[in-house]
């Protein structure tokens, strides 16, 4: 790794520690009802929501009422994104005349987006309009994300909460998260990625002349689609002379910011943040990482906080930063390393004054291994899902790393909520065996840890690796599966199971060497994607529910304190431990040996 | 599959948390 590398990755880490404790503080205040300097600009907005929507704020809700109101806004908004897409050939705004996108893709494409996932298997320019990317996915970017935020303010209420039955409201929770966190930042990131080039506008795409035109041989095809053969049985093809490019270009800047601060992920463009429109300079590139992990950093801080005991959210923060560092340097160092095999056939990999060196395959040139692996470490870490090169093309062993992150349950930092509370339950599991070992009754912040607490965490940490794995056995088994690799060997196992760990953890972030478009890929990577996310957020309420009917019991001689480097390290420990037994064998099977063979120079055509 | 299969199919997505709600409140109760 460079000099100059390394204090580009401390920077960025500097400027996201900064945000921590202002941001996080401003969050608390918005989810305890606390007065903040946008209350006056906001409140009007936020009490005639709740007028129109008949909506009473103060009415607490059990943990049962909470999760339902949640789950009907989820699919409601789900059924209606899925409506958008299949009626946008005949709705406004679509300069571009799109027709109404196939039922699995858009089935798809809803499910992605009402879980947070954001998978593309669309290609935003060349499927969607601008009211379907606008109100559909750009709103579920919103929603998705305040649903998210919601649950684990749910979950904190009901660990601060002593013997009652309510944890809140969702309706309150979500309208909040929106208005006074999402929207806000939101409106100040699309400004400032409008000002380094972004566009934002609704005007059709724009048809250029080729300065240089070229031109390409296009094979010649039968009314079955398939290739005409000449006489010595070669395809037959013809010259087409390309003189104009076509540029789509759309309101891109506003659906950006949110896409990056939601953790969401699904982008414009097909091409995500690598394509120019999305991430033009390196200073939007900076911006956009710092996105995905503003909220997902402050919201630990949020968590300390609204629990009365910072300690406890710097040392959740302290566990997040001693499994993402080390990650952050395997997968920069393996791709700055470059691929072993070039070595051998005398291709220059240093970095120098004239190139950044290492593995450029799949990556743009203005990002350079250091910030493709940096993103790619980060949007894996958190639920975010959105790239700026091409994991496909990484060097195996740094493939391996946005998957593992994945696998440890996207848990660095906190997300929007979903990996602070997938956090949380993983804690009530080391409290729990720290618990057994010492033989004293599991306590976590003075809450009894009983048997249905520890069902209902077993649950959270194992649904994700059930739906991951099985839905990677069906990819490998069924010849469906199979059909959508386009490499041989190992590579093509990795990708299938990259596509199932992104969606199964609502990650959305693609290997991109999978064709992902086919109705397998379409339907059972929604139902991986729906159990995902609320296979896990239902037993989590439930542990909300639970907790918060419980009496806080002080303090005694046999509390295991939760705020000691001794605890964060045995956090560590169970986090490394659990994903390790999931999927150590699989990462066995995929990039481990493919890294292997490469270093032994074995590859496969 | 057409839209009616995938509409039944998000509903579906619905009831098997609604059921799921349903068992976890049973076994929080026992």
């Amino acid at each position: 790794m460079t000099s100059i590398g390394i204090l580009r990755i401390l920077i960025f880490l500097v400027v996201v520690f900064l945000f921590v404790k202002p941001l996080g503080t401003y969050m608390a205040k918005v989810y305890e009802g606390e007065r903040t300097f946008l209350h006056r600009l906001v409140g009007p907005l936020e009490r005639w929501l709740y007028r129109i929507c008949a909506i009473d704020p103060q009415a607490d809700m059990p943990w049962q009422t909470y999760t339902i109101a949640l789950l009907s806004f989820t699919v409601v908004g789900m059924l209606l994104l899925y409506a958008l897409q299949r009626l946008q050939g005949v709705l406004p705004l679509n300069p571009q005349g799109m027709g109404a996108v196939d039922p699995s893709l858009a089935f798809n494409t809803a499910t992605s987006f009402a879980t947070n996932t954001n998978w593309q298997n669309y290609g935003g320019e060349t499927t969607l309009s601008y009211l379907s990317q606008m109100a559909g996915l750009t709103v579920k970017n919103f929603t998705s994300a305040a649903v998210g935020m919601a649950v684990l303010v749910a979950l904190i209420r009901g660990l601060t909460r002593r013997s009652v039955k309510a944890i809140g409201n969702f309706w309150v929770d979500t309208v909040r998260g929106v208005l006074y966190i999402l929207m806000p930042l939101s409106i100040v990131l699309a400004l400032l990625l409008a000002w380094q080039g972004l566009p934002q506008t609704l005007s059709p795409y724009k048809t250029a002349t080729l300065m240089e035109p070229t031109s390409y041989e296009q094979p010649i095809t039968d009314a079955n689609g398939k290739p005409v053969l000449d006489a010595k049985g070669q395809p037959k093809t013809k010259t087409i002379k390309v003189t104009e490019q076509q540029i789509a270009i759309g309101p891109v800047a506003s659906q950006l910011a949110i896409k990056e601060l939601g953790t969401n992920g699904g982008g414009f463009f097909n091409a995500n943040s690598a394509h120019p429109f999305e991430n033009p300079t390196p200073f939007s590139n900076f911006l956009e990482l710092l996105a995905i992990l503003l909220i997902p950093a402050a919201i630990v801080y949020t968590y300390g906080r609204m629990v009365k005991d910072t300690r406890q959210g710097w040392a959740l923060l302290a566990a997040m930063t001693i499994c993402f560092l080390p990650a952050i340097g395997v997968a920069v160092g393996f791709e700055q390393a470059g691929n072993p095999l070039f070595h051998s056939l005398g291709v220059d990999q240093t970095a120098s004054n004239l190139q950044p060196g290492g593995n450029m395959e799949g990556k743009e040139v203005r990002f350079g291994p250091v910030d493709s692996a940096l993103w790619a470490t980060t949007t894996t870490s958190t639920s975010n899902g959105s790239v700026n090169s091409m994991h496909d093309s990484y060097t195996p062993i740094a493939g391996m790393v946005p998957m593992v992150m994945m696998h440890l349950g996207e848990i660095i930092y906190g997300g929007v909520g979903t990996g602070m509370y997938d956090m949380v339950a993983l804690v009530i599991v080391a409290a729990f065996v720290a618990g057994l070992m010492v033989g004293r009754t599991p306590e976590y912040l003075g809450k009894k840890i009983e048997a249905f607490e520890m069902k209902m965490a077993t649950i959270v940490v194992l649904v994700m690796p059930a739906v991951v794995l099985v839905g990677t056995a069906l990819g490998v088994a069924t010849a469906a599966g199979r059909a959508g690799v386009s490499n041989p060997g190992p590579h093509g196992f990795s990708e299938i199971l990259y596509a199932f760990t992104s969606m199964g953890n609502n990650n959305g972030s693609a290997f991109a060497g999978l064709n992902g478009n086919t109705p397998f890929y379409n339907d059972v990577g929604a139902v991986v994607m729906w159990l995902g996310r609320f296979w896990e957020i239902v037993p989590v309420l439930a542990i909300a529910g639970s907790l918060a009917a419980k009496k806080v019991v002080p303090p005694g001689a046999g509390t295991l304190p939760t705020y000691t480097v001794q605890f964060v390290l045995w956090l560590v420990a169970v986090i490394i431990i659990l994903g390790a037994l999931s999927f150590l064998p699989v990462l066995a099977l995929g990039p481990i040996v493919e890294h292997l063979l490469l270093t032994a120079g074995t590859t496969f055509k | 599959m057409a839209d009616v299969e995938l509409i039944a199919l998000t509903l579906l997505f619905f009831f098997s948390c609604v059921w799921m709600v349903d068992g976890l409140d049973r076994l929080m109760g026992r």
